[in-house]
C-alpha cells in the first residue's frame, strides 16, 4: 500500500490521475451511496462523515472540529453542529475507528442542547478523549467530558464553569505521564477585562482535585474585551504551551481593532504564574505578534459570518519555532496572514504569506517540518464567486507552496444573511492537525455529490446519486442539499504542485 | 458510590421495564418522559446490525411495528418496518422480550451508522396494564404538553396582541450591559443583540387585566445559539407568555427595567423559549388551548 501511495505521489502520475478521474466518471443508475468519486488517490482522502442512516438530514452541520488519537491514529473523533437526530437529550459526536474511512455518530455527550461550540482532543498516550462545549441554555455554561471508550457509552462530565463562556477550543497532551488539558475560551466571569482564559486540568484522567479544571486568565492588560477565539498549542516535548488571542481595543462597524497577543508557559502549563513567560519590555505578560490592526467581526464573507480568525502551530522538531495565522481587513476584505517566530514568540517575522477573502484557518506542522495551512476562501477568479476549501503545504516558509482544493461550490448556494438564525453557515473555525507525517483535517461544505466540486475525490456514507448530483434520503428519494462535515487525510509526501510565491 | 452514580442507579431503578402487570400511571409517565422514542416492535434475534455494537453489549435486533412517540420522520422517514439494534443493560432489571411477541420499547438513541442503535429504558408488554395503549397515549400527550404548561406556569402574565413597533435597546440599558459580566451581552459571539418589541395588548388571558402595553425584550441575532427563541416583526400578532425568570436577577435589573413610553410606564419581559410565543392562528386554537390549560384545576 505504501508503494502505491508513493507511486501516486509522483508528480506526473498524480496529475495524470486527476485528469483521468475528473474527466471519466461512470454514472451509476438509481441510488448510489457509499461511493468514492473523483481522483481515487490514496494520498488524499475526503469523506463526508454523515452516516448512511442519517441520509435524510438537511441540517447545517457547521463549525467542525477533529481529534486524532496520537497513540493510535485509526481512532478519530469529530464534531459539528448536529442536534440529536431522534430528539434525545444528548449531543452526538462522530467517531471513526478505521482512520476516517467510515464514521459512526454517537449520541453520548451528556448535554441536552449544544451551541456550535464543540471541540475535542485526545490525551497524548492515554487514549482518553476529551470533549468541551457550552450549554445552549442561554447562559452558556462550559462543560468538559471525557471517555476512555471512544464515546461508545455516555461520556463523563469532569469539568464545568457556569455561565457566559464563548468558543471553548481544546488542546491536550501527555506531559510527565499525565494528560494536561487546556481549554482556551472567552470567560466573561473573570475580573474586569480578564476575559481570555485557559481552563486547565493537570491530570485529565485523574480524579478531583488532581483533575480539577482551573480557569487561568491569560489577559494581563485591561482592554475593551478579548476576542472569542483563543487557541493554544503544545510543544512536542510538553514544556512549552503557547496561547494566542485577539486583544480588542475598539469596535467599528463590521470589524474590531486590536492586537494579536501570544502568551507562553515554559512548564507545561504548570508554572507558578502560568502563561507569563513572554513579555515585551516591562509590560504585562504577553507579546503582541501584531500590535494593532482592524479585523472582520460581525460581518459576512460569502454568506458566512466572520470572526477574529486565529491559528497557531509549534514545530514538532523545535519548540521555539512557532507559526501563527491572524486576520486583517485589507481593503475591506477579510484577509489571512501567516507569520513566524523562531525564538519562542519573542519576535515575529514580517508576513510570510497572505490569502485574501478567506477565513477559518487551520495550521499544523508534521514531524518532517512540512507546514500545513487549511482555509476557506471566496474566489471570484472564474467570474463566479466560489467557496473553496484549500489545503496548502510548504517546507520553506511559503517561498514554494503546494496547494490542493479539497472542495468548492458557488457562493450563491449559501443562504444570504440574515434569513434565519443559521449562523455560522460553515463555522467560526475548522480544524487541522498532524500526527507523524500525516495531516488530518475537517471542514464544512455543501454536500452536492458532484465530482467537479471535490477535485481530490470524495466518499459519501450517506446516500447520494453522483450521476444526478443529488443527495438522497434513506428511501432513495432526493432531499435538499445541505452543509456537511468533511474529514480529510493527506499522507504527506513531497509537494506535488510547487508554484513560486508571488 | 458517588452521588452522580447513585442518582443514575435510582433513575434506572425507576425506569426499568418489565412485562409485569403492575405498571402504575406514574411509572409509565416516567418511562415516557425519559425516552426519546417509544415504539411497538418485535424481537427478531439477539445481536446487532451496527458495526460498533455486538451481542456482548446486550444487543438485540428489533423490528419497528408502530411508532408511539418520537421520530418526526425528518431525518429517517418513517421508522416503521426498520430494524433497530436495542441494547439492554445486563445489570438492569429490564427483561428481554420473547422472540416474535410485540412489546413496547421505551428507548434513547445511542448511535447511528448504517442502522440505528438505541438503549432501552424500559420494555413493556401491552398487557401489562389494563388499557395500556390508552394510558400510553395519555402519557405521551402529557409529555407533549408539558413545555407549554411549564411556560404558562412560570409566566408573569399572558396577553394577546400585536407588535406595534420594534425598538433598539435604549442607552439606559445598553450602558450597564457594557459593564455587566464584562459586557457579555454586547461583545460575545453569541451576543443576543437585544431589541424590544412594543406590544399593544388586545386581551389579557392571565395576570393584571389593566395591561395595555408591554415591552418584550428579544434576541435579534442570527446566531444559531438563539435559534429557538422567538423574534418579532412589527405587525405580528399572537399570544405572549410574558416571563421575568428567564434571565439572571442581575440582568432583570437592567434588561427588564420598565420604560416610560408616551408618558406611561411600560413593564418589560422576555419570551426566550419557543413556547413563550404562540403565533396567531386562523381558528385561534392556540388561544383556546392556553385558556383550557389556565382553567384546568391545578394538580
Amino acid at each position: 500500500m505504501r508503494c502505491v501511495a508513493l507511486h501516486f505521489y509522483d508528480r506526473a502520475n498524480l496529475r495524470h490521475l486527476v485528469i483521468i478521474c475528473s474527466a471519466v466518471f461512470v454514472p451509476m443508475a438509481g441510488a448510489v451511496f457509499r461511493l468514492t468519486a473523483g481522483a481515487p488517490s490514496p494520498a488524499v482522502m475526503v469523506v463526508d462523515i454523515i452516516p448512511e442512516v442519517l441520509s435524510g438530514e438537511t441540517i447545517t452541520n457547521s463549525e467542525p472540529s477533529l481529534a486524532v488519537n496520537p497513540a493510535n491514529p485509526l481512532k478519530i473523533a469529530a464534531s459539528a453542529w448536529i442536534p440529536e437526530p431522534l430528539g434525545g437529550k444528548t449531543t452526538p459526536i462522530f467517531i471513526s475507528e478505521n482512520g476516517g474511512n467510515t464514521w459512526s455518530c454517537r449520541s453520548t455527550v451528556p448535554i441536552d442542547r449544544i451551541t456550535s461550540d464543540m471541540t475535542q482532543q485526545f490525551g497524548g498516550v492515554s487514549n482518553t478523549l476529551y470533549v468541551t462545549t457550552v450549554h445552549n441554555d442561554k447562559k452558556f455554561d462550559l462543560i468538559v467530558c471525557r471517555s476512555d471508550r471512544l464515546a461508545k457509552n455516555p461520556m463523563t462530565p469532569v469539568g464545568n464553569r457556569p455561565g457566559w463562556i464563548d468558543q471553548p477550543y481544546i488542546a491536550a497532551a501527555t506531559i510527565n505521564k499525565k494528560d494536561r488539558v487546556f481549554v482556551g475560551c472567552l470567560d466573561f466571569n473573570g475580573p474586569k477585562g480578564e476575559t481570555a482564559t485557559i481552563v486547565r486540568s493537570l491530570d485529565g484522567t485523574g480524579s478531583p482535585p488532581a483533575s480539577d479544571y482551573t480557569p487561568l486568565p491569560i489577559e494581563f492588560d485591561d482592554p475593551l474585551v478579548d476576542g472569542s477565539e483563543i487557541r493554544s498549542a503544545i510543544s512536542s516535548n510538553g514544556d512549552k504551551v503557547y496561547a494566542v488571542f485577539n486583544r480588542v481595543t475598539a469596535e467599528i462597524n463590521g470589524g474590531r481593532v486590536g492586537g494579536v497577543i501570544v502568551v507562553r508557559d515554559d512548564n507545561g502549563g504548570n508554572s507558578r504564574a502560568p502563561f507569563t513567560a513572554l513579555r515585551e519590555g516591562n509590560g504585562p505578560p504577553g507579546v503582541p505578534a501584531v500590535k494593532s490592526r482592524t479585523f472582520a467581526w460581525n460581518t459576512y464573507l460569502g454568506g458566512d459570518r466572520t470572526g477574529g480568525d486565529l491559528a497557531i502551530a509549534v514545530d514538532p522538531r523545535n519548540a521555539d519555532n512557532v507559526y501563527l495565522v491572524w486576520s486583517e481587513l485589507v481593503q475591506a476584505q477579510p484577509t489571512l496572514h501567516v507569520s513566524r517566530s523562531g525564538d519562542a514568540g519573542v519576535k515575529w517575522s514580517a508576513i510570510l504569506h497572505t490569502v485574501t477573502n478567506a477565513k477559518n484557518p487551520g495550521l499544523a506542522m508534521n514531524v518532517d517540518g512540512t507546514l500545513g495551512f487549511l482555509y476557506q476562501q471566496v474566489d471570484a477568479s472564474s467570474g463566479r464567486e466560489m467557496w473553496k476549501t484549500i489545503f496548502e503545504r510548504t517546507t520553506d516558509d511559503f517561498r514554494n507552496v503546494s496547494s490542493l482544493t479539497l472542495a468548492t461550490f458557488p457562493v450563491s448556494e449559501v443562504d444570504a444573511p440574515p434569513t434565519a438564525r443559521n449562523q455560522p453557515q460553515f463555522g467560526d473555525y475548522l480544524n487541522l492537525m498532524s500526527v507523524g507525517n500525516d495531516f488530518y483535517g475537517i471542514f464544512s461544505s455543501k454536500n452536492v455529490p458532484d465530482v467537479a466540486r471535490f477535485p481530490c475525490g470524495v466518499t459519501f456514507q450517506r446516500r447520494v446519486d453522483f450521476s444526478a448530483k443529488t443527495v438522497l434520503g434513506l428511501n432513495g428519494n432526493p432531499v435538499n442539499s445541505s452543509t456537511d462535515p468533511f474529514f480529510f487525510k493527506l499522507a504527506d509526501q513531497p509537494p506535488i504542485d510547487r508554484r513560486p510565491q508571488k | 458510590m458517588n452521588r452522580r452514580l447513585l442518582f443514575a442507579v435510582l433513575i434506572l431503578k425507576c425506569l426499568v421495564g418489565s412485562t409485569r402487570a403492575d405498571i402504575s400511571k406514574q411509572e409509565l409517565q416516567k418511562w415516557v418522559d425519559h425516552s426519546a422514542l417509544i415504539f411497538t416492535g418485535k424481537l427478531l434475534s439477539l445481536g446487532s446490525n451496527v458495526d460498533s455494537i455486538d451481542i456482548k453489549d446486550g444487543a438485540m435486533i428489533v423490528k419497528v411495528e408502530r411508532v408511539e412517540s418520537g421520530n418526526d420522520e425528518e431525518n429517517f422517514g418513517s421508522l416503521v418496518g426498520k430494524e433497530l439494534t436495542v441494547i439492554v443493560d445486563p445489570s438492569s432489571r429490564i427483561q428481554r422480550p420473547k422472540e416474535g411477541i410485540s412489546v413496547v420499547f421505551f428507548v434513547n438513541p445511542l448511535l447511528y451508522e448504517r442502522n440505528i442503535a438505541v438503549t432501552a429504558t424500559a420494555i413493556a408488554d401491552k398487557k401489562a396494564a389494563p388499557d395500556f395503549s390508552k394510558q400510553l397515549s395519555a402519557a405521551v400527550q402529557r409529555k407533549k404538553e408539558k413545555p407549554l404548561k411549564d411556560a404558562i406556569k412560570s409566566s408573569s402574565a399572558i396577553v394577546s396582541g400585536a407588535v406595534q413597533e420594534i425598538r433598539s435597546l435604549p442607552e439606559t440599558k445598553l450602558r450597564p450591559l457594557r459593564s455587566f459580566a464584562n459586557g457579555h451581552d454586547i461583545f460575545s459571539e453569541h451576543s443576543p443583540r437585544w431589541k424590544e418589541a412594543l406590544i399593544l395588548v388586545q386581551s389579557v388571558l392571565s395576570g393584571d387585566p389593566s395591561i395595555k402595553m408591554v415591552l418584550v425584550v428579544f434576541p435579534s441575532t442570527d446566531d444559531r445559539a438563539w435559534a429557538d427563541s422567538p423574534s418579532f416583526r412589527a405587525g405580528e400578532s399572537g399570544i405572549w407568555l410574558l416571563q421575568r425568570g428567564e434571565v439572571t436577577k442581575a440582568e432583570i435589573g437592567i434588561l427588564l427595567a420598565p420604560e416610560k413610553i408616551s408618558g406611561r410606564e411600560i413593564k418589560a419581559f422576555t419570551t426566550l423559549h419557543s413556547e413563550d410565543f404562540q403565533p396567531k392562528d386562523p381558528d385561534e386554537k392556540n388561544e383556546a388551548r392556553i385558556r383550557e390549560i389556565l382553567k384546568a384545576p391545578k394538580p
